[in-house]
């Protein structure tokens, strides 16, 4: 029970005064006169003065009861929850009931009866009792636990939410979403009684906090800026409702300020915060919708850059897609440029000139491009591959670019995807294999001899046979060490180990050379064998009925990622494998992190990535290098055989991941912490890093454990790692987009907004008006002015009755 | 007050042309039983009836006991001259009024005027006694001219006071009247009902015919006043506050129920009952009731 004006019930009290002092203090004088039939007076003067006492107490209650009906609805009484509001509802019908018919009662029984006067009371008597009859009913039978009411007047506890992901900065009447949604929640707070606490919280993963007072949360809400890693509103709906739990005042409100797209209001796993809130009825929740009905953009998919590293005269491919969103069907099949452009590596560059970055000029000619792509129609996506080739060597260090769609429109963050990769000089890679294998399948697909020829290939590979192979050779020279069917190793597993724990990368295919009388030779069953190979080996599975093949069941990993758009399409069933090792899942995989990244279809593991150290270590259970030219044995499988495509992309593909180690970080999305390798025998030990938002000032960093970790990867675009020690002027960096989740401006269904917030448990408003309606709404639920004015009402008409029959002149 | 007021000429013009006789001599009330007062009197042959046990022998009519062998009595009706007794209540209640022009005294005396008046045309005798505690004037009644003048000139330099003891007064009235009286009383009766009733017996044992003239004021008896009264009984000096709205309805019950208990127990004992109050027109209300007693005849 809450009273707003708790000071004009005290008013009321003391004006209650007024007739109990009139009562006794302001006694009419009676009008003296001579009567002689006394006798007759004095019969009936006992009685009657016990009526009389009896009815001017009955009309002082009924003024005194009017007096304080009228305080009592102007102090703005309300209870706490609805059902409590509707037992004090049922109660003051009921009173009003029983009076009325103690009022009807009375004129029934009176000697001078009033037929139309009894008639009507019985009549609004009958009604009373119907309604309380009624409101009985409802009472019993409601299952709801009641709705906050409160009262415009009273302090609030408000959480403010501005959605402020990347969507909200779609522009819609010469204003973005976020600075609509900033303007009504200021002018919100502005409305929010003194004494109020807000807290004003934005989808950044900002710990909410309640402001000191109402205009430091307008400041807060001034400064708040578009986030382009946004949490979703749920859960940060989750994060601030927790505040409630410590506020003492009665009327909680939460006011989410949103453009109700779909990514800002997945529900994603359950939440017991918002569980809670959903069945929290002592909060009034309020979603503003500031989007826009029918969106219109373009916008610009994910950038797909086939590699990261590239080398000096390599080719960069670049693949992305235009989306088109909302629009008519005519109005969008239209041409839209876009252009693809790389900036010149400027070891002067980015520098801080009058507080504001000045980055690298894009280079003209052949590193930009423009290309005309057409926009299919409304939700459909038109995909498009540009390729740059490079006509004169690129120079070796780190290169940023940008692909733009040209021409403006009301969201301009997708229209941009940034770009970064490497020119480096081709990985060496060695390869060692067993005496009686042979290496040309591996070589055939990583540093094809055309590709060698031309300059353009990622790898040179030094091949050496296991006999030849010099365990003094320095590994750490070398991107990738391949071993292809290892025979018995003897030292081999501890130098791969070491090299692998140092930060090497390394893939071993086992086969046939690892058998010794049908069983592991006891060589590869090493402590050192068995780290690096990812597990003891068992025995060699046998499928000769050619029922086993390749199975993926994912295809996340990167060395999978050729087969992503193609997954049913895959013939891994034409390229069978008759034997594979059998690994066993031993303590090693609790000691190294270890993931089986493909299998076969007898569900035993077929490519298996462990961790080791700084390194990676990969296992392949069957060989690469079949079919043998001995005819001696059994083959062990057909990859190769027919058209082996399939296994030449997962071979590439894996020796690309293993390469590009460092160029995995080149790419990454905002949000996410940009971490790059740093060896100190090439680059700098420390740098500064420069964002791509030009007055943000560069932050130092330093290389630990190898690597260089930036954690505040905020903002799209290109980010500059200039050196800092003497010595180094190569520029190193990285780029970070928005995830195209981000930019998906498809509206939300009331069904899953109902899903969130929970059927009827909020009120949707579009503007101030209707924000206002919804608290007029929310707030008022069932206070009890309309209910004691009504009682007031009944009683003075009651007290007037009384009175002119009372005192009849 | 002048005797004219009390006695104008209009109102002599509506009652001139009736009569008070008394009706116990009119209808032979004690016949049989006690012999007649005024035997021999004014008498005049109205109609035979049959002998009963008690008749006087000397009223059969021999001549149609003759004619028939049957034993007649000649019925009379005589016309006689009676003695009429105004007995005017004399207390202090009896000078209340309050919203009209005659006090009840006042009212009474018109009425007590205009009967005297007509006594006196009938060449009845009349006498006055007032009454409070005690009888305190009386005029000796006679039936001469000059009677009515001394009536009204007693009665107009009279003034209510003092308090009722209307048994009292009334007893001592009984034991003055010497011959069967036709005593007229008029009184407001605001005093114990039932001394009222055994005052009256006493009257009525002594053979008297007595016609109550209950004169109340139109205030005592509609109950006019609203708010908050303090009533002062004139009498006693009783004061008494009250809601005057909360005492209406039962007031006027009560008073109703005063005057119908006192007709019907008058009417029981052959008492004439007559309830006035002052808003009505008393030579109204008198002519109304005198005609009533004559059709009852």
């Amino acid at each position: 029970m809450s009273i707003a004006h708790l000071s004009l019930l005290g008013v009321g009290g003391a004006l209650m005064a007024i007739p109990v002092l009139l009562h006794f203090l302001m006694k009419p004088k009676p009008v003296s006169m001579m009567f002689p039939a006394m006798r007759f007076l004095q019969e009936k003067h006992i009685t009657s003065r016990s009526k009389m006492r009896l009815r001017h107490l009955l009309l002082l209650l009924l003024r005194c009861l009017l007096i304080l009906l009228v305080a009592a609805a102007f102090a703005g009484p309300a209870a706490a929850t609805e059902d409590f509001g509707n037992w004090v509802t049922l109660g003051v019908v009921g009173l009003v009931t029983l009076l009325t018919a103690f009022v009807t009662s009375a004129a029934w029984l009176s000697d001078n009866r009033n037929r139309l006067l009894v008639n009507i009371l019985g009549a609004i008597t009958l009604c009373l009792m119907l309604f309380f009859t009624w409101n009985a009913w409802q009472v019993f039978t409601s299952s709801s636990s009641g709705k906050l009411i409160g009262q415009n007047g009273m302090p609030v506890a408000a959480i403010v939410l501005l959605d402020n992901s990347a969507t909200m900065g779609y522009r819609f009447q010469n204003q973005t979403r976020l600075e609509n949604a900033k303007e009504t929640a200021s002018w919100l707070v502005a409305q929010f009684p003194s004494d109020s606490q807000v807290c004003v919280v934005a989808v950044d993963r900002d710990t909410p906090f309640f402001s000191v007072d109402t205009s430091a949360a307008d400041k807060r809400i001034s400064n708040i800026d578009p986030t382009y890693d946004a949490e979703s509103i749920p859960a940060a709906l989750a994060r601030a409702y927790k505040l409630f739990d410590d506020v003492e005042q009665e009327r909680k409100e939460i006011y989410v300020f949103s453009d109700l797209t779909t990514k800002s209001w997945a529900a994603g796993e359950s939440n017991v915060a918002l569980k809670r809130l959903a069945k929290d009825e002592t909060v009034s929740t309020f979603v503003i919708d500031v989007g826009v009905e029918q969106p219109v953009n373009t916008g610009l998919g994910q950038l797909e850059l086939a590699e990261a590293v590239i080398s000096a005269s390599g080719e960069l491919n670049i693949g992305t897609s235009i989306t088109q969103t909302g629009g008519t069907e005519t109005s969008s099949k239209t041409q839209r440029s876009v252009r693809m452009r790389v900036f010149q590596p400027d070891n002067t560059r980015p520098a801080v000139r009058d507080g504001a970055t000045v980055f690298p000029d894009a280079v003209q000619g052949e590193k930009s491009k423009i290309v005309t792509l057409p926009v299919t129609g409304p939700g459909e996506t038109s995909g498009v591959a540009v390729d740059f080739s490079f006509s004169d060597s690129l120079a070796v260090g780190t290169w940023h670019g940008e692909v733009e769609i040209l021409g403006a429109d009301a969201m301009p963050i997708d229209n941009r995807r940034y770009f970064t990769f490497e020119v480096s000089p081709p990985n060496q890679t060695l390869v060692i294999h067993g005496d009686d294998v042979s290496p040309g399948n591996l070589i055939s697909c990583i540093a094809p001899r055309e590709l060698q020829d031309r300059g353009k290939s990622r790898f040179e590979c030094t091949a050496v046979t296991q006999t030849a192979f010099d365990t003094a050779t320095d590994l750490s020279q070398f991107a990738v060490v391949y071993v292809l069917d290892p025979g018995p190793a003897g030292d081999l597993w501890g130098e791969l180990k070491n090299y692998v724990e140092s930060g090497g990368r390394a893939v071993v295919w086992l086969g046939h050379n690892a058998l010794n009388r049908g069983a592991p030779d006891p060589s590869f069953l090493t402590d050192d064998a068995v780290d690096v190979l990812c597990g003891k080996l068992l025995f060699p599975f046998r499928a000769i009925e050619g029922d086993v093949y390749l199975s993926p069941d994912g295809l996340d990993h990167p060395s999978l990622k050729t087969f992503r758009g193609i997954a049913s399409n895959v013939p891994w069933s034409n390229h069978p494998v008759y034997y594979h090792w059998g690994i066993e899942r031993d303590d090693s995989w609790q000691r190294f992190p270890t993931e089986v990244i493909l299998q076969y279809g007898n569900r035993e593991p077929a490519l298996i990535e462990r961790a080791i150290g700084a390194g990676t270590m990969v296992v392949m259970t069957t060989p690469i290098s079949e079919p043998s030219s001995s005819p001696d044995r059994e083959i062990w499988n057909e990859l190769f055989l027919g058209s082996p495509w399939p296994a030449f992309s997962l071979t590439l593909d894996l020796s690309k991941y293993l390469a590009d180690n460092g160029g995995r970080s080149l790419n990454i999305t905002v949000g996410e912490n940009a971490v790059l390798q740093n060896d100190l025998k090439t680059f700098s030990e420390s740098y500064r890093a420069f964002s791509p938002v030009v007055d943000k000032p560069p932050t130092p960093l330093t290389t630990i454990n190898g690597q260089l970790n930036y954690k505040f990867v905020d903002a799209p675009g290109n980010y500059y790692l200039k050196p800092q020690q003497v010595g180094f002027s190569d520029n190193r960096g990285f780029c970070a987009n928005v995830d195209t989740r981000q930019t998906d401006l498809t509206r939300v269904t009331q069904t899953e907004l109902d899903v969130v917030m929970g059927e009827g448990r909020y009120q949707l408003a579009r503007d101030k008006n209707e924000i206002e309606f919804q608290q007029g709404t929310s707030r008022r639920g069932q206070e009890f002015f309309p209910l004691l004015m009504l009682t007031a009402i009944v009683v003075m008409a009651v007290e007037h009755l009384l009175s002119n029959r009372f005192y009849k002149s | 007050m002048s005797v004219e007021k009390y006695l104008k000429p209009e109102v002599i013009n509506q009652i001139k042309r009736l009569d008070l006789r008394a009706q116990f001599v009119v209808k032979g009330f004690l016949h049989g039983l006690h012999a007649s007062p005024f035997h021999g009197f004014s008498v005049e042959f109205s109609e035979h009836r049959k002998y009963s046990h008690g008749d006087d022998l000397k009223d059969i009519d021999w001549q149609v006991y003759a004619k028939t062998d049957k034993y007649y009595v000649k019925k009379f009706e005589s016309e006689t001259n009676i003695t009429g007794y105004l007995v005017m209540d004399l207390s202090k209640s009896m000078g209340y009024t309050y919203r009209q022009t005659l006090n009840k005294f006042d009212y009474a005396i018109c009425l007590a005027a205009a009967l005297a008046y007509l006594m006196v045309s009938q060449q009845d005798p009349v006498g006055l006694v007032t009454f409070n505690e005690k009888i305190r004037q009386s005029l000796p009644p006679k039936s001469k001219r000059t009677q009515l003048g001394n009536v009204l000139s007693l009665l107009s330099n009279l003034k209510p006071e003092g308090t009722t003891d209307f048994k009292n007064s009334i007893f001592q009235l009984a034991a003055m009247l010497r011959q069967r009286s036709l005593v007229m009383i008029f009184s407001d009766f605001l005093v114990d009902e039932q001394e009222t009733l055994d005052a009256l017996y006493r009257l009525r044992h002594s053979g008297h015919d007595v016609i109550l003239f209950h004169v109340l004021d139109e205030a005592e008896v509609n109950f006019p006043f609203s708010g908050m009264c303090k009533m002062k009984d004139p009498e006693t000096g009783e004061e008494l506050k009250i809601d005057a709205d909360g005492f209406k309805s039962d007031y006027v019950k009560r008073i109703a129920e005063f005057r119908g208990s006192l007709n019907r127990d008058c009417r029981r004992n052959g008492i004439d009952y007559v309830p006035i109050d002052t808003s009505m027109q008393f030579d109204t209300a008198l002519l109304e009731y005198l005609t009533s007693r004559k059709a009852r005849g």
